[in-house]
């Protein structure tokens, strides 16, 4: 596991999310101040892809429930 | 050309940062907007996902849960209708291109009227200072020269996610890391570069 923060924080809309909830910090630690190479949200803005604002580090796409 | 006093510059910058955060809720970067209209023009328009904030909470225990576990994420979803359960972040329309624009375009008008106000704007085909332009062989390779450097500098702010607004202004004011190592970096480089060009000129 890479023991870096991810340079795509600022101004990631995810990580404002993640920091609001320790329920959420699971996200934040494993993702963000984690692996974050694996992030599907730091890849796509690495690639200079937009990220959609519902998408999950994992991939997963937030809908309403 | 008087320029304004540092700290009157530092108040205002610190004040359009607090402004745009309050009206829109969202953190200040330039080239952030910048990207969302390139990437809007390449890509199409982004879906539109609205959420409030209890939806939004709801919607991310369940995706937590299922990611890491049912352990993960042990707090049932509020189901209280008090004002302070419906706090939180909730997830809001894109803004369109036109306020992109609109924020680039008032970018621009908010420098000019502050030349104005500090005795009136100077415009130049170059870098003002006749050593600069004779160093690059004239006003024309000059601005050509300016231009590459703007082009590296849209380079390294996309390589870095973020320009001075986003890490200088917010990130640095909110302690992170990455945006104070970023900053030291576009300083740092700056400090250099007039240093290098004083000792070469």
């Amino acid at each position: 596991m890479a023991d870096e923060t991810c340079p795509h924080m600022q101004g990631c809309e995810m990580y404002e999310i993640f920091t609001f909830s320790e329920t959420l910090a699971v996200w934040k630690t494993r993702y963000c101040q984690g692996d974050f190479k694996r992030c599907e949200r730091f890849q796509r803005s690495a690639r200079g892809q937009p990220v959609p604002v519902n998408l999950l580090p994992n991939g997963h796409v937030l809908e309403k429930p | 050309m008087q320029h304004w006093p540092w700290f009157v510059g530092g108040a205002a910058l610190a004040g359009v940062c607090v402004f745009h955060w309050l009206t829109l809720r969202r953190m200040l970067a330039v080239s952030g907007r910048f990207t969302a209209m390139i990437n809007r023009a390449r890509f199409g328009p982004e879906k539109q996902v609205e959420m409030t904030a209890e939806e939004l909470r709801a919607a991310m225990l369940a995706a937590t849960r299922e990611a890491f576990g049912p352990d993960a994420a042990p707090d049932a979803p509020p189901t209280s209708t008090k004002p302070e359960a419906k706090a939180g972040p909730t997830l809001t329309k894109q803004q369109s291109a036109g306020m992109h624009l609109l924020f680039l375009v008032a970018l621009l008008c908010g420098g000019l009227v502050s030349a104005f106000l500090a005795g009136g704007p100077s415009f130049s085909g170059g870098l003002r200072g006749e050593l600069f332009n004779g160093f690059f062989g004239g006003k024309a390779s000059s601005a050509a020269v300016l231009l590459f450097g703007g082009v590296l500098v849209g380079f390294g702010t996309r390589m870095a996610a973020g320009c001075t607004s986003g890490h200088g202004l917010c990130g640095v004011s909110r302690f992170q890391v990455g945006s104070l190592l970023a900053t030291m970096a576009f300083f740092g480089t700056g400090v250099l570069t007039s240093l290098l060009l004083r000792w070469l000129l």
